[in-house]
């Protein structure tokens, strides 16, 4: 391969490392793929959980109108789905060509601006349509005996979960344009190098 | 055969090859091991959609680039903070292993450091081909065309040459 190396076989020089610990490895690969497992479910849950609290707040009487729930309920079934198959896209794009790869990696991060622009908007628009449509229409509240204190613990719990679904969003879409800001110039640049070299 | 099995027999004759590939995008120890593990991973998601026909150890060697690639593109947009260089520089010591001479173990590392010298655009070329490659099967792996293998493998080897001999 050069000369000044010619005395020495480069490719067996490559290939002397000794063979990996396979135990090791393996170990590894079995607590990323729990750890992966756990977070699933965890992410299914959390969004249970989410649903289960809205019920409750209409169960008794916080939020009467039931186009709010529904409204939510679609909202976060819909980005949990559109998750797991990003996710899912996520595991199967490393097998594609390195230029697909990147591409991938572009649609994913449009996809990615999509579900945080649902997170961002989506969640305090919810909010504002569900408390304006108790106001305005005449349904009268669910209305279980509640304590005022459990009341507004539960109006925190509510807000808390709705102010971290809008934050999620919102870094969402910061992180997704970053990665979009960076791949289309790269796509373009391989576009071109790979054009050059076939003419050439 | 199960999923498991089959990826226990596929890391257990490539895995050499896996960390390989690694330390060409790699110097630190500690992130090669990281890549080495991903890359583990990445070849279980990817099994299902593995059809037999295909050339495996080609399969696996882009698989491998794909996620030594991505990891790059992190590297390079976390690098603006610069946590860390100064300290991974001082772990890079390409000790010899317990069962090879200090000899071999630095001219191996040379020719790694070498490697890692080289563009992004040849170093995947140069390294499948010191793996024992074939042009196309380089060709396939990263989806080139044949020609195109053979303009950057020359000019990776010019690279090298260059670097060796400074190096040496």
């Amino acid at each position: 391969m050069t000369d000044h190396n010619d005395d020495l076989d480069l490719k067996a020089l490559w290939q002397s490392t000794p063979p990996i610990d396979l135990d090791e490895l393996l170990g590894h690969v079995d607590a990323e793929r729990r750890r992966m497992r756990n977070l699933i479910w965890f992410e299914t849950a959390g969004t249970f959980f989410g649903l289960g609290i809205l019920a409750l707040y209409y169960k008794i009487g916080w939020l009467t109108s039931p186009v709010v729930i529904v409204t939510i309920a679609i909202i976060a079934t819909v980005c949990q789905a559109w998750m797991w198959l990003w996710r899912r896209g996520q595991w199967n794009a490393v097998s594609q060509a390195p230029l697909d790869l990147l591409e991938l990696q572009l649609k994913r991060a449009r996809t990615g601006l999509k579900i945080g622009r649902y997170y961002a908007w989506g969640t305090p628009i919810s909010v504002v349509a569900g408390v304006l449509s108790v106001q305005i229409l005449p349904i009268e509240p669910a209305g279980l005996p509640i304590s005022t204190l459990t009341r507004f613990g539960l109006l925190f719990v509510l807000l808390f979960l709705m102010a971290g679904l809008t934050w999620f969003g919102v870094r969402l879409i910061r992180r997704s344009r970053a990665q979009i800001e960076t791949l289309e110039p790269r796509i373009e640049a391989l576009r071109e190098s790979a054009n050059e070299e076939t003419e050439n | 055969m199960t999923r498991d099995d089959t990826l226990r027999a596929w890391l257990d004759r490539h895995g050499a090859m896996i960390e390989r590939i690694a330390q060409t995008y790699e110097r630190r120890p500690a992130l090669v091991a990281e890549l080495t593990q991903e890359t583990a991973l990445a070849l279980w998601r990817a099994l299902p959609s593995y059809r037999s026909e295909a050339n495996e150890r080609t399969y696996i060697a882009r698989i491998a680039h794909n996620v030594c690639v991505s990891h790059v593109r992190k590297a390079v947009r976390s690098e603006v903070t610069g946590i860390g260089d100064d300290l991974a520089d001082s772990l890079t010591d390409e000790a010899p292993r317990p069962d090879e001479s200090t000899a071999n173990a630095q001219r191996r590392a040379l020719l790694q450091q070498a490697v890692r010298d080289l563009p992004l655009s040849l170093r995947p070329v140069v390294s499948l081909h010191l793996e024992g490659f074939g042009n196309s099967e380089i060709a396939d792996a990263l989806s080139l065309t044949v020609n195109n293998v053979g303009v950057r493998l020359n000019r990776g080897k010019a690279h090298l040459k260059k670097s060796l001999g400074k190096m040496s």
